[in-house]
């Protein structure tokens, strides 16, 4: 469910196929994002689960399925 | 420092290793560092030399790629300069699209310099901080952030990087 919901963000946000957005992924090399695509991301996935990220959390995001792992700690 | 650029997409590691052999020619005093370096990638933290001899850092956006490499540590960041809501970033106030992208690489350019992560963005920057600012390929803006230095930058094109032995 996290996943659908994400690749949706993604992919209505930033125009990019939802194939390219798998668990996998990294988010740079991969699906292509640059530092203000992430950063618009992960600021749609704080207002779509409503939570949001410290600095440290998202420092060792490197594919989606961290950024899959990252929200599902924080709707524990 | 010396900044290496490339239009287009080019392999992380041979990239690294190029502009490394290719630093250390140009660097006067690079006699005294090893022929090759080790790339430590560990979880949390930015990619490194395990020597700590040489320090640099990779940014890449939508068909550019920029490398910096200096004895000091280094962050930099490249930027297509292209439509963005502005308002949703309030920490940057910027009064045109350029404007945004000069303050987004700078701030971006210092949270790769600290290895934080990206929602530092949003942070203070020490007044103190040194950066450099380069309009490149028509387009782009890069920010680097290290100590004041000597600035060195070429263009690399891919197929040298593709075709080296490294």
């Amino acid at each position: 469910m996290i996943l659908e919901r994400l690749k949706a963000i993604v992919s209505e946000q930033l125009g990019i196929d939802v194939s390219r957005v798998n668990e996998a992924s990294r988010v740079k090399e991969d699906v292509g994002l640059d530092s203000l695509d992430v950063v618009e991301v992960l600021m749609s996935v704080e207002e779509e689960w409503g939570i949001i990220f410290d600095d440290d959390e998202t420092v060792g995001i490197k594919t989606v399925g961290d950024v899959v792992a990252l929200i599902e700690k924080k709707t524990k | 420092m010396i900044l290496f650029f490339v239009r287009g997409e080019v392999d992380s590691d041979k990239l690294i290793k190029f502009c490394y052999a290719s630093y250390r020619d140009i660097m006067y005093d690079a006699r005294e560092l090893p022929a090759q370096q080790v790339i430590v990638r560990e979880e949390g933290e930015k990619p490194r030399f395990l020597s700590g001899d040489v320090h640099f850092n990779l940014s890449h956006s939508h068909g550019a790629t920029v490398l910096a490499m200096s004895h000091a540590p280094i962050g930099v960041d490249i930027e297509k300069v292209r439509p963005v809501h502005r308002d949703k970033f309030p920490f940057i106030e910027a009064e045109n699209d350029e404007d945004f992208f000069r303050e987004w690489t700078r701030r971006e350019s210092y949270v790769k310099f600290t290895g934080k992560g990206i929602a530092g963005i949003r942070g203070e920057i020490p007044p103190e901080t040194h950066f450099e600012q380069f309009d490149v390929f028509d387009g782009y803006i890069t920010s680097v952030c290290a100590e004041e230095q000597n600035v060195i930058a070429y263009e690399i094109d891919p197929s040298a990087i593709e075709n080296s032995q490294m």
